[in-house]
């Protein structure tokens, strides 16, 4: 594979890093921020799963 | 998706800022998924490999995703930017001063100006029994009559006697000024206060049966709203919670003590007109008309129905609560004013 896997996995290990602030973030409640955190942890999820496959691609 | 967002003290809180700052989150996030898809790209790798093909793939739809729920975010960012503007000056730029002062020598002119108030004599139309209680906002909404009949009144028995839902009709932009919910009606309540719907729709709460202290739940469109917000404000009236629908809250008194929920289309230019969407007591909801289409075509009450259901179904509404102590079905009364007969 012609990538650095380490490269791609760093890259998506931050973006999870920057979801978990995001969602910790204050100045914002009700039904839509419990939304939001909803979909930034479906985002996060799958951003794990995407950092594992970089490093298990070979 | 879009994210419904209350911009009012109250039951929920938001800053601008906390919202900015979580669209630079996701945009930092999708410059982040953007340089890994770019680094898989097929330009950089075997192209007869299929992890690496579907790797890539996946990075592209995750990139794809980000860019939807940001342009969703920054969606509701524009809606609350408006409104905040709104707090100084009316949608069309004049200043508030202006469209009030405008409002009293429009009303000085009006053949009804040394008559306020007065009991504006109105008819039943229709009557239906069976009618169940409202379950939530899009109830509410369905209920809402239209200009033919313009006030409906549904009554309850309860153990502890009746409680009536109240659903007002919003301004009929054909009508001429024989008819109390003309354009004009929403100038009458700006400048004095009144106007000759509310003077109707008080006639008709009499006729129904409601006193000072029997419990009330209004629900309004457009200047049905208004007219909403001036019975709670009334000491005549026991409002246990009122909801507005595209109504411009901010230029009638504010009421405190009395549950509310406002709900606008920042694409309707009524509430805007308003100007002080964050002034009036309760909890104000903007979220985008769908389809979004700015004027009246984002006013009118069937663009709202859409909106209600999302908000329903955020299902953290206990604002107007259960009423279980409602002994069976109740009954519904539809009316009209003699003067557009």
């Amino acid at each position: 594979m012609g990538m650095s896997t380490q490269s791609v996995a760093a890259f998506l290990d931050e973006a999870v890093n920057i979801l978990d602030r995001s969602r910790e973030r204050d100045g914002w409640f009700g039904p839509a921020r419990n939304a939001y955190d909803s979909l930034a942890e479906e985002l996060r999820t799958r951003l794990v799963a995407l950092a594992v496959g970089a490093r298990g691609i070979a | 998706m879009i994210f419904p967002v209350s911009v009012t003290e109250g039951t929920f809180r938001y800053t601008l800022d906390a919202l900015l700052a979580r669209s630079d989150d996701l945009r930092r996030v999708g410059s982040l998924v953007a340089q890994a898809s770019a680094l898989t790209g097929l330009s950089a790798g075997p192209i007869n490999d299929p992890a690496h093909i579907l790797f890539h793939a996946d990075l592209v739809s995750m990139a794809a995703d980000l860019a939807t729920i940001r342009a969703d975010l920054d969606g509701v960012i524009a809606a609350i930017e408006p409104a905040e503007f709104a707090r100084a000056s009316v949608a069309t730029g004049a200043p508030w001063p202006v469209v009030r002062l405008l409002s009293e020598s429009l009303t000085q002119l009006s053949p009804w100006s040394e008559e306020f108030p007065r009991a504006t004599p109105i008819r039943e139309t229709e009557r239906r029994d069976d009618i169940a209680p409202p379950r939530n906002l899009s109830d509410r909404l369905d209920r809402i009559p239209d200009s033919d009949s313009p006030i409906r009144i549904d009554r309850f028995e309860t153990s502890t006697g009746p409680r009536f839902e109240l659903y007002i009709a919003g301004t009929d932009f054909s009508a001429g000024p024989a008819n109390p919910w003309w354009a004009g009606g929403n100038l009458e309540m700006f400048a004095s206060g009144q106007s000759r719907s509310l003077a109707a729709t008080e006639t008709a709460l009499r006729a129904a049966g409601v006193a000072a202290t029997t419990p009330l739940v209004i629900t309004g469109h457009s200047q049905g709203g208004l007219i909403a917000i001036a019975l709670a404000a009334s000491p005549r009236y026991s409002v246990d919670g009122i909801v507005t629908i595209g109504s411009p809250v901010g230029v009638v008194e504010e009421i405190r003590d009395t549950p509310a929920i406002h709900i606008a289309h920042p694409e309707d230019p009524v509430p805007a007109l308003g100007g002080t969407v964050s002034e009036a007591s309760g909890t104000t909801w903007l979220a985008h008309s769908e389809p979004r289409r700015l004027g009246a075509d984002a006013h009118v009450l069937k663009s709202y129905r859409s909106t209600v259901a999302r908000i329903d179904a955020m299902g953290e509404f206990d604002l107007l609560g259960e009423s279980p102590n409602i002994a069976g079905p109740g009954t519904a009364v539809w009316y009209r004013t003699r003067s557009t007969e």
